[in-house]
């Protein structure tokens, strides 16, 4: 595969991700600024960061696997819930911008010590985020690192180009802060949106049309087109279960839901939402299209070889390097702003002179970044499904998120032990000690109803006692 | 504008917002349904599209309908001063 493309793409998109990075450092004036990006994005801007950043080499890398091996019932898996998410984001940022407004926002784990009135609340959800997005970090890395060190052997080893993705997004991130990394979220979400394009095109041209590509996954495999797909993965309760933890997504991890609280009005966080709903399905719609012809043309090769032929070695050189960059540039996109927000959210939880909180919030992004890339070189491949259990895990800090936010009365405390024990039985059933599945119940679905169920019951009765006598 | 006639349109606004949220959450549930899912099935097809992936499109483009109505609805309740 061909060098020099990549050098000119990279080097083209290397040059606009400087000019962004210097723009934004020459107009951050303050603390604020470098940590909340001035707190006024557009509609645009705001869709493409929120957008880059939900998006992952997930999208691009594991869902082409994904349909290719579980079927189109990966559509409801991904496709509508990402719909339903732009749903949850109208729904949700107007209730956590007011209480940002009022309590001060600086992070949620700051938010949640204000709104709790204790510091157990943020340490508490600061070390659920750490545990479950340093591992999704990683994942991303160590997958672009082994597809580029496939594509392009003979130039820099696997954990070369990982280390490479990662020393260059914090360099623009210790010198942007956040506005670097939304300017830079905007440029990645649109290449990744085209790459993502040309090669779904190509699949698609590949069979003569739409039709033609099902006709020929209904004669490879006919179980790709219905649930639970060939391997059962596919039930009711699966998709319940990952539902729940993706819906929860912009309450629950720091990177999106500062996204909204930045926003510039009201309105553009409502116009953010309609375009995230678009942004989605034009995202996931050709993964769908490279997937399933994955399914017919590479029905038995291993995820790394169908992802390097279907992305890189079947494409024209220049469409190849384009992709490579997107594969980079989604990697990024998710990573920066994951690092940064769990930077920030240390940050919103220590005390003291604003110039050592910095210094020492740079200097834990760092070691973040470390920390991500020396798991990066342990972790396994399954990108989708350890990006799930990153979701799942995250998840369970909804009701004490929620709580902080909906609750103006203050949150009732009791929620914070409550979440303890329910990430501790999540850790316990990834590490083998409690059983996946539970009189016939997946875990996380169970723990996901044994933590909503006192929490629900709390606040229906708090609601019923502020209510009026007679009302 | 009299009072009235704003809280009437609140009130309007506020209906519709509750609406697309029921919506919502019936769309999704369509999607995860018994028939969607059931075992093997392709059939009806839509324009050549199996039963769980057409579905699955259809449920998405409606939640994107929702989401529009719901900021119009959201933009109004604004508009009509509602906290």
């Amino acid at each position: 595969m061909s060098t020099a493309w990549l050098a000119v793409v990279g080097g083209a998109y290397a040059l606009v991700l400087v000019a962004a990075t210097w723009h934004a450092r020459r107009t951050t004036r303050s603390a604020e600024d470098y940590m909340l990006a001035g707190s006024s994005l557009g509609v645009l801007v705001g869709a493409l960061t929120f957008g880059a950043t939900l998006f992952s080499t997930f999208t691009l890398m594991g869902m082409p696997d994904f349909f290719r091996t579980h079927g189109v019932v990966a559509w409801i898996f991904l496709g509508v819930t990402d719909a339903a998410i732009a749903v949850v984001i109208l729904w949700y940022a107007v209730p956590l911008r007011r209480r940002a407004a009022r309590l001060g926002f600086q992070g949620l784990a700051g938010l949640l010590v204000e709104a709790y009135g204790t510091r157990a609340a943020g340490r508490l959800y600061f070390a659920g985020i750490f545990l479950f997005l340093i591992p999704y970090v990683a994942v991303q890395v160590r997958g672009i690192g082994i597809l580029l060190g496939a594509a392009y052997p003979g130039t820099l080893p696997d954990w070369g180009w990982s280390l490479a993705i990662v020393v260059t997004l914090l360099v623009y991130s210790e010198i942007g802060g956040l506005k670097a990394i939304v300017y830079s979220d905007a440029l990645q979400g649109l290449v990744l949106l085209f790459a993502t394009w040309v090669v779904a095109y190509g699949c698609v041209a590949h069979f003569g049309g739409v039709a033609a590509l099902f006709e020929s996954v209904a004669r490879t495999e006919p179980a790709l087109l219905s649930a639970p797909g060939p391997h059962g993965l596919f039930t009711f309760q699966f998709l319940l279960a990952s539902m729940l933890a993706i819906l929860v997504l912009p309450i629950t991890q720091p990177q999106l839901a500062t996204r909204l609280v930045i926003m510039r009005d009201a309105r553009s966080a409502r116009g953010m939402a309609v375009t995230v709903g678009v942004f989605s399905m034009l995202v996931i719609l050709p993964t769908l299209a490279i997937g399933l012809y994955g399914a017919v043309e590479h029905a038995g090769a291993s995820t790394a070889d169908f992802l390097a032929a279907v992305l890189i070695a079947e494409q024209a050189p220049a469409v190849a390097a384009t992709v490579a960059v997107g594969l980079v540039a989604a990697a990024m996109s998710t990573a920066d702003s994951q690092l940064f927000a769990l930077g920030g959210e240390l940050r919103s939880l220590m005390r003291g002179d604003e110039r050592a909180v910095m210094r020492r919030t740079r200097v834990a992004i760092v070691l973040f970044a470390a920390a991500a890339f020396a798991f990066a070189v342990v972790s396994s491949d399954q990108l989708v499904l350890l990006a799930r259990v990153s979701f799942a895990g995250t998840a369970i800090l909804a009701p004490l998120v929620l709580f902080a936010v909906l609750d103006e009365r203050g949150p009732p405390r009791r929620v914070i032990p409550l979440t303890a024990l329910a990430l501790a039985a999540f850790l316990a059933t990834l590490a083998g000690l409690l059983p996946e599945v539970i009189a016939g119940v997946r875990a996380d679905l169970l723990i996901f109803a044994v933590l909503a169920l006192p929490c629900a019951a709390t606040a229906m009765t708090r609601r019923y006692a502020a209510t009026p006598a007679g009302a | 504008m009299t009072e009235t006639e704003t809280d009437t349109r609140v009130a309007a606004a506020t209906r519709l917002w509750h609406a697309c949220l029921a919506a919502a959450i019936a769309l999704v549930a369509v999607s995860i349904s018994p028939w969607t899912l059931a075992p093997g099935a392709l059939t009806p097809t839509l324009l050549g599209l199996p039963r769980a992936l057409w579905v699955g499109f259809v449920v998405a483009g409606a939640l994107l309908v929702v989401v529009v109505l719901g900021a119009w609805a959201q933009a109004r309740r604004e508009r009509a001063g509602a906290s």
